[in-house]
């Protein structure tokens, strides 16, 4: 095994060391695939109502998850960097489009844009949400990388006189992983999140397939759609547990506790 | 400082930039009536318009010439010619008149013929006449010589104002013969309507506007204030929107209508004018944002202050003691608090069953997911700096959780500040979804018939609010990060002296 595949192997031994990560993979795995293969080992129509829409969401919630986080993460990435590694006037250019990009709620965008764009309802609101989460990575990787530009071994490196060039790829740039990865799997919470709540304001266009619809389907009807509801539930949990094991995997210093 | 009040001058182009966006934006998309209240006229005009530059703007003298020019060469759509002649009425006449003379005896008939209509209005020949092209001829010509000095704006600006102060037929004839040339100052003398005086004087006007105009139907004299506050929006927008075809546009106004004369311009106008636009309803944004807004700021707030500061202590405290009760308790906590949709909860918690107040039941789920990101995000933050050689130091001296929490209060609170400008999008998408679960009569509501119904003025309100809100709220956290992040200080001072 090389040692850049040994570090991968012992990120992910330790990012799923604890009983909750495991857990919270084994759910999300458990969506994708039922979303996957449910249709084939059981056809919608011969299932309640109920397990049908959950399935048809988790489907969509897995689409839209996998093109928000393809979108979001290498976008959110590039732009962190070139803001926070960059100089003054880049950082400042770069940070006011990410002011101006950030705030457009996609509960107002995407019923407008999708009257005046030919695009698919779920291409679009991935973009759209792609667009935000790519945002909130590109200023948490910024502001990672600002804080790393003014810490002591950094300003040591300068004093030896390493180029900047070399300061930011060997003591800057590894930094930006962290939050990246972190935010990464945020995203895949809010994006879940996100979708139910277009869904359950009837923004959700002809084709009804989140489990925000389903959600609000049910409560019109004064019931509770278990399955689209534990959906919901399970994979935004399983998301953020994800999200503080990675965080925890990947910084290996040793925590000490109060007594 | 330098570098906060550089931010704050960086949101006026800012604003400018995203209302262009925005507006380019919801233009594509604004492609079908908007207002329940517009007149179709004002309408189709809005759509005539380019959206942000029109090189040559049409004002009265290049309408009516173009129409006479079409009817003297006979180009095959003479009506519409005719019909153009006749909606311009007496503020073409001033055009028209002076070169009739020129024209040749064919066009100049069909010209003459064509402003017939307009006599009519003006009631100088009676409905049941038709005269022959010669009498026609010879009516205009006689008109033009007897009252080409009463086509001046001196002349209708002071038969405006004596008609405003007092309605007689004498007054209204005045204005009647002027017809369309005297628009602008009726317009000017509409004015706001606030008191029962100005809903008087707008009731006299609109018996000389109502011949001139759809869109300016009369104001009964009994009508109250809202009412005739109501009618007059309408007759203003009408007005905001086509009033430079009945106006001659020369030197710096023809500059300023190349932008203003312009959907974008049209917008920005209406949006001085009315408080920022008039919605579908036709009342102002402005008042429908202070009526509706205030349960979503209710809501954002009780998202912001409860869930982020309430979290934020409870994860630091949480973090400086893992693995005890509050700890414990706070993960799964947390956990749910993130993961159920706040919908279900707001609605189960609205059910008549639970006995909580609607208005609580919302806050309380509104408090939650911002609780739950703030004190993870917190606690998260927490467990890092206990790895850090400063908590060690602490550690080494026998502080206890407290203190250590004390001691990392200002660099975790650092980090969770920056979060804070780029949430807010996503808690006003929640505080929509709450208001609708539990039946609050917010924003969300009125911006969901909004969006139905393709309001551009409410939607672009709610881009530039949000804009600003989010641009102040992103300065006030990263001024507040410089200044609690000791690292971030040292940067800015490194910059101050040139060593980056």
């Amino acid at each position: 095994m090389t040692p850049h595949l040994g570090r991968r192997a012992d990120l992910l031994r330790r990012t799923f060391s604890s009983l909750r990560s495991r857990i919270a993979l084994a759910l999300l795995s458990l969506w994708l695939l039922a979303a996957l293969f449910g249709p084939l080992v059981a056809p919608w129509p011969s299932l309640s109502t109920d397990l049908a829409d959950g399935l048809r969401g988790a489907r969509g919630s897995a689409v839209l998850v996998v093109l928000v986080l393809g979108l979001a993460v290498p976008t959110g990435w590039g732009l962190g960097l070139l803001a926070g590694a960059g100089g003054r006037g880049r950082d400042g250019a770069l940070a006011r489009v990410l002011e101006l990009a950030s705030f457009w709620p996609a509960v107002v965008l995407v019923p407008l844009l999708a009257t005046s764009l030919a695009l698919p309802r779920p291409l679009l609101l991935g973009l759209l949400i792609a667009i935000g989460e790519s945002c909130r990575i590109a200023r948490l990787v910024r502001g990672e990388l600002r804080r790393r530009r003014a810490a002591p071994y950094v300003l040591a490196a300068r004093a030896l006189g390493a180029s900047r060039l070399d300061v930011l790829r060997t003591h800057v740039v590894p930094h930006s992983l962290r939050p990246l990865l972190v935010a990464a799997a945020f995203a895949g919470a809010t994006t879940v999140a996100l979708d139910s709540a277009l869904a359950f304001l009837g923004l959700e266009g002809p084709d009804p397939r989140a489990w925000g619809g389903a959600i609000a389907h049910a409560l019109t009807r004064g019931t509770l759609a278990v399955w689209p509801l534990l959906g919901v539930l399970t994979t935004t949990a399983s998301f953020w547990v994800l999200a503080e094991a990675l965080d925890d995997a990947l910084d290996p210093r040793p925590r000490l506790t109060p007594e | 400082m330098r570098h906060a009040l550089g931010r704050i001058l960086w949101i006026v182009p800012s604003l400018a930039l995203v209302s262009a966006i925005a507006f380019f934006v919801l233009a594509q998309a604004a492609a079908s009536p908007a207002s329940l209240d517009a007149d179709v006229t004002t309408e189709r005009r809005l759509r005539s318009l380019p959206l942000f530059f029109n090189p040559a703007p049409a004002d009265v003298r290049i309408l009516s010439l173009q129409a006479v020019a079409g009817l003297a060469t006979s180009d095959g759509a003479e009506a519409r010619h005719a019909a153009t002649l006749a909606r311009l009425g007496g503020a073409a006449l001033p055009h028209v008149l002076p070169i009739l003379e020129t024209l040749r005896p064919d066009g100049r008939a069909r010209v003459a013929l064509a402003l017939l209509p307009v006599a009519r209005r003006m009631r100088l020949i009676r409905e049941d006449t038709a005269p022959d092209a010669d009498e026609a001829i010879l009516f205009w010509q006689r008109f033009w010589e007897d009252h080409a000095l009463d086509f001046r704006p001196a002349v209708a600006r002071r038969a405006v104002r004596r008609a405003a102060l007092e309605a007689s037929t004498a007054r209204r004839d005045e204005i009647r013969e002027l017809d369309t040339y005297a628009l602008a100052e009726l317009m000017a003398a509409l004015g706001p309507v606030r008191t029962r005086a100005d809903a008087d004087r707008a009731a006299r006007l609109s018996l000389l506007l109502e011949p001139l105009s759809r869109a300016c139907s009369r104001i009964p004299a009994d009508a109250s204030v809202p009412q005739a506050a109501a009618r007059v929006m309408r007759c203003r927008r009408w007005w905001a929107a086509t009033g430079s075809e009945y106006v001659a546009l020369d030197g710096p106004a023809k500059v300023t209508a190349m932008v203003g004369d312009t959907r974008y311009g049209k917008w920005l106008d209406e949006a001085v004018r009315f408080g920022l636009g008039l919605t579908y309803r036709g009342t102002p944004v402005l008042t429908e944002l202070v009526r509706h807004g205030r349960w979503t700021l209710i809501l954002v707030a009780a998202g912001l202050l409860g869930g982020y500061f309430g979290g934020g202590v409870v994860g630091l405290l949480a973090g400086a003691r893992p693995g005890r009760t509050l700890d414990r308790l706070l993960c799964p906590l947390a956990l749910i608090a993130a993961a159920v949709p706040p919908a279900a909860l707001a609605a189960w918690l609205s059910a008549p069953e639970v006995p909580l107040p609607r208005a609580s039941a919302a806050i309380a789920v509104m408090v939650l997911p911002g609780f739950a990101l703030a004190s993870r995000h917190q606690r998260a933050l927490m467990r890092h700096a206990l790895r850090e050689e400063p908590a060690r130091t602490l550690l080494a001296f026998g502080a206890g959780p407290l203190a250590l929490a004390r001691a990392h209060l200002r660099d975790t609170s650092a980090a969770m500040l920056s979060l804070l400008g780029s949430d807010l999008p996503l808690l006003l998408t929640a505080a929509f979804v709450v208001e609708r679960a539990a039946g609050l009569a917010g924003l969300g509501e009125f911006t969901l018939e909004a969006i139905e119904r393709r309001d551009l003025a409410w939607l672009m309100a709610l881009a530039l609010l949000g804009t600003l809100t989010v641009g102040l709220a992103q300065i006030v956290s990263d001024a507040l990060l410089s200044r609690l992040d000791w690292r971030l200080h040292t940067s800015f001072a490194l910059r101050a002296e040139g060593s980056e």
